[in-house]
């Protein structure tokens, strides 16, 4: 996700979780946030310093770090 | 304890302190940031005395990641609380998620009752919520409660009294299959009488202003914006009532000393108490400002945003954005800061957040930056001395942030800190809530530092005043000791040496020794030492600051000139003089060697700097 659309307030793409795969603690963590295979959720960009991904996985309003973002394969 | 025991259970921000004050009728701080909670609090039902309630630190699950998450977890299984009935505390606008803990919370054969929080919301927003397909599918019950006017609080003990209590078991080991089967299950069901896209309507309004306060560059300008005007605003709002409460106190002294100006007895009450106590109330409007700067940050819900704002910054540091909060206390007090840093998933950052939390600007420090810096732009705009003292903030935060990029090269671990943050609803502060909440903790700081401030009075006067002997002509008349000559005076002159190298004189060398009990007592000491009369007119007439401003050393310059007042806003910036700190230090770190150090480090180095600083400018005759 190339940083001229990041920087886009209306950005809002659309995707589904396939797998979570990383570290036993995050992937536990993901999980009890929702964010499970087959998930869809809709990702917002990122925040300043090339920092958190935001998204939204139902009614959960999340951000995330990028090596947190990595462990979703979508 | 006694065995009809009642634990709130429930995943972070869902509502659990809010239902705990309604049930127990007390006041806990609610705060809209998840994971605000830190340790267990415990109180009766009200009403019924029998029953024990207690609030745990929100938890998304019952595998524990971080020290608060395990106190949850201890509170329910290590036994020595006596817990047989749990309510599971599930935010009904983001039940699907809460309520998998109720999952497990069955597993473990734990006597529960669901209660559904935020009802108003979902009525507001004309959101249904049929909780009958989950009731039949897993056996849970559940209670709609509304946390803004208690409605469903009686139907809710009903059904915790008919509870049978039931020592909690075991919990069945992780299995990541079992928890999305669950997390599918509960969502079905949840979402069957749940129209598409209802719910999401709740969000959206938060969306729509995180695509601003989050928004890469905007986000950033926006918080740099808010946290200036919160730390500049202790100086511009506070301003006018502080020159009221200081006039308050100065014709306060000036009447007691009227009654009787040759009584001992009378001088000690004007210029020793009214004086030197009077000279820290006067800031406690600047006090009262941040906390409620503070407590809007908290309540609004941006405390999570500025979490994920500088998480990335902070992790070059050493840290992550979850340290944004506990530093952020830090600018308050030290103490429920360094309880905030539990949050923290990872046990090196932990370290590194408790040693560099007394770094911060905490409350205790405002009095005497407030009067330092007073110093500094004497009758200039106190547009200056705001953006001095924001500056301070700001550097305070610097200083922290090498200490922690130093700390986080020595101490290397393999642990992974975990950030993913959970970005709460905005909410509108309720400002009665708010006043109401910063008015308390203005009168906690108050009954904290007042005690130390008086005792200190008492101590500085008669240091200041004896001994003392009977006037030659008039026998009935007490004649006390000339400063130079007093107790303090000789004390304070023996150790002048060390104060020297910071451009100062044993007088306010007195005050920085005496800020060991309490910071504030440096600006009370000053009061009180500077304010005794040496051209026969007492000072307090003059006002604390113009007093200082005139003072002059020995060799009748200046003495509080430009780089004698930075020096000693260094000191204060970067010395741990606080004793409660190092104890709380030993007890969350569970390590005397630690706290030993920090307590060490930190007063040495903030004297080294000082000094530098100090001779430094010197150089330049500034
Ligand atoms: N509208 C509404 N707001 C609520 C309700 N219950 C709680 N709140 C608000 O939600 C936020 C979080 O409430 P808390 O009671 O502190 O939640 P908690 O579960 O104790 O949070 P942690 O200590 O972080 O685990 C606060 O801002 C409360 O004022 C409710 O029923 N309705």
């Amino acid at each position: 996700m190339d940083n001229q659309k990041n920087r886009d307030p209306q950005l809002r793409i659309s995707l589904v979780i396939v797998d979570l795969v990383g570290p036993v603690e995050i992937t536990e963590r993901l999980r009890e946030f929702g964010l499970r295979p087959g998930v869809p959720l809709f990702y917002f960009g990122r925040t300043g310093f090339g920092g958190a991904h935001l998204l939204q996985a139902g009614n959960a309003w999340l951000a995330l770090r990028e090596s947190e973002f990595q462990c979703l394969k979508m | 304890m006694s065995e009809n025991v009642v634990a709130l259970v429930g995943a972070p921000n869902s509502g659990k302190t809010t239902l705990y004050n309604w049930l127990t009728k007390s006041q806990y701080k609610t705060v809209n940031y998840p994971g605000s909670t830190v340790d267990y609090a415990v109180g009766t039902l009200a009403g019924d005395s029998e029953i024990q309630i207690i609030d745990t630190p929100g938890t998304y699950s019952l595998f524990p990641k971080s020290q608060d998450e395990q106190v949850t977890h201890d509170v329910l299984f290590a036994g020595t609380l006596g817990v047989r009935r749990v309510i599971l505390v599930c935010d009904g606008t983001q039940i699907e998620r809460h309520l998998l803990i109720g999952y497990q919370l069955q597993q473990a054969g734990i006597s529960f009752v669901v209660a559904v929080t935020m009802n108003d919301l979902l009525v507001k927003n004309k959101i249904p919520l049929n909780l009958n397909f989950i009731r039949k599918e897993f056996d849970f019950s559940f209670v709609l409660f509304d946390g803004v006017n208690g409605a469903g609080l009686d139907a809710l003990i009903t059904e915790v009294k008919k509870l049978p209590p039931r020592v909690p078991g075991q919990l069945d080991p992780w299995s990541a299959k079992k928890f999305e089967q669950t997390s599918d299950l509960i969502e079905k069901k949840i979402n069957i009488s749940r129209p598409a896209g209802k719910q999401n309507q709740l969000l959206a309004r938060t969306q729509g202003i995180d695509r601003w306060l989050l928004h890469p560059v905007f986000g950033v300008a926006f918080f740099f914006i808010i946290m200036s005007v919160i730390f500049a605003s202790i100086f511009w709002v506070s301003a006018p009532v502080m020159d009221a409460v200081d006039q308050f106190f100065a014709w306060t002294a000036r009447a007691i000393l009227s009654v009787n100006p040759q009584s001992l007895w009378v001088q000690f009450l004007s210029d020793g108490l009214v004086v030197s106590i009077g000279a820290v109330l006067v800031f406690v409007p600047q006090i009262f400002i941040l906390f409620l700067g503070i407590g809007f940050l908290e309540s609004s819900g941006y405390l999570s945003r500025a979490s994920t704002i500088v998480d990335r910054p902070l992790l070059a540091l050493g840290l992550s954005g979850r340290s944004f909060v506990p530093l952020l206390s830090g600018f308050a007090c030290a103490v429920p800061a360094m309880m905030a840093s539990r949050n923290l998933s990872s046990k090196k950052e932990r370290w590194i957040v408790n040693f560099i939390i007394p770094l911060m600007t905490c409350s205790a420090r405002i009095p005497v930056f407030a009067l330092l810096i007073g110093l500094l732009f004497y009758r200039q705009s106190s547009w200056w001395a705001g953006l001095a003292m924001a500056a301070m903030y700001f550097l305070s935060l610097a200083v922290g942030m090498t200490a922690s990029f130093l700390l986080s090269k020595i101490i290397r671990t393999k642990e992974k800190s975990l950030f993913l943050m959970e970005l709460p609803l905005y909410r509108w502060p309720r400002w009665r809530v708010l006043v109401k909440q910063s008015i308390l903790r203005t009168q906690g700081y108050i009954r904290r530092a007042g005690p130390m401030i008086f005792l200190f009075a008492v101590i500085l006067w008669i240091g200041a005043h004896f001994p003392i002997e009977k006037e030659i002509q008039d026998p009935q008349i007490w004649k006390t000791a000339s400063l130079d000559q007093s107790y303090l005076g000789q004390l304070g002159k023996n150790m002048e040496p060390l104060f020297e190298p910071l451009g100062t004189d044993w007088r306010v060398g007195i005050g920085l020794i005496s800020a060991f009990a309490a910071r504030e007592v440096f600006v009370s000491s000053l009061a009180l030492v500077f304010n005794i009369p040496q051209d026969g007119k007492p000072d307090s007439e003059k006002g604390l600051l113009k007093t200082l401003s005139q003072a002059t050393n020995e060799k009748g310059q200046a003495l509080f000139k430009f780089s004698s007042v930075v020096g000693l806003l260094i000191f204060f910036m970067i010395a741990l003089q606080c004793m409660s700190t190092f104890i709380v230090s030993i007890k969350e770190n569970h390590s005397l060697k630690f706290a030993l150090g920090q307590l060490v480090g930190l007063n040495l180095l903030a004297y080294i700097v000082s000094v530098s600083v100090v001779q430094f400018l010197q150089m330049f005759q500034i």
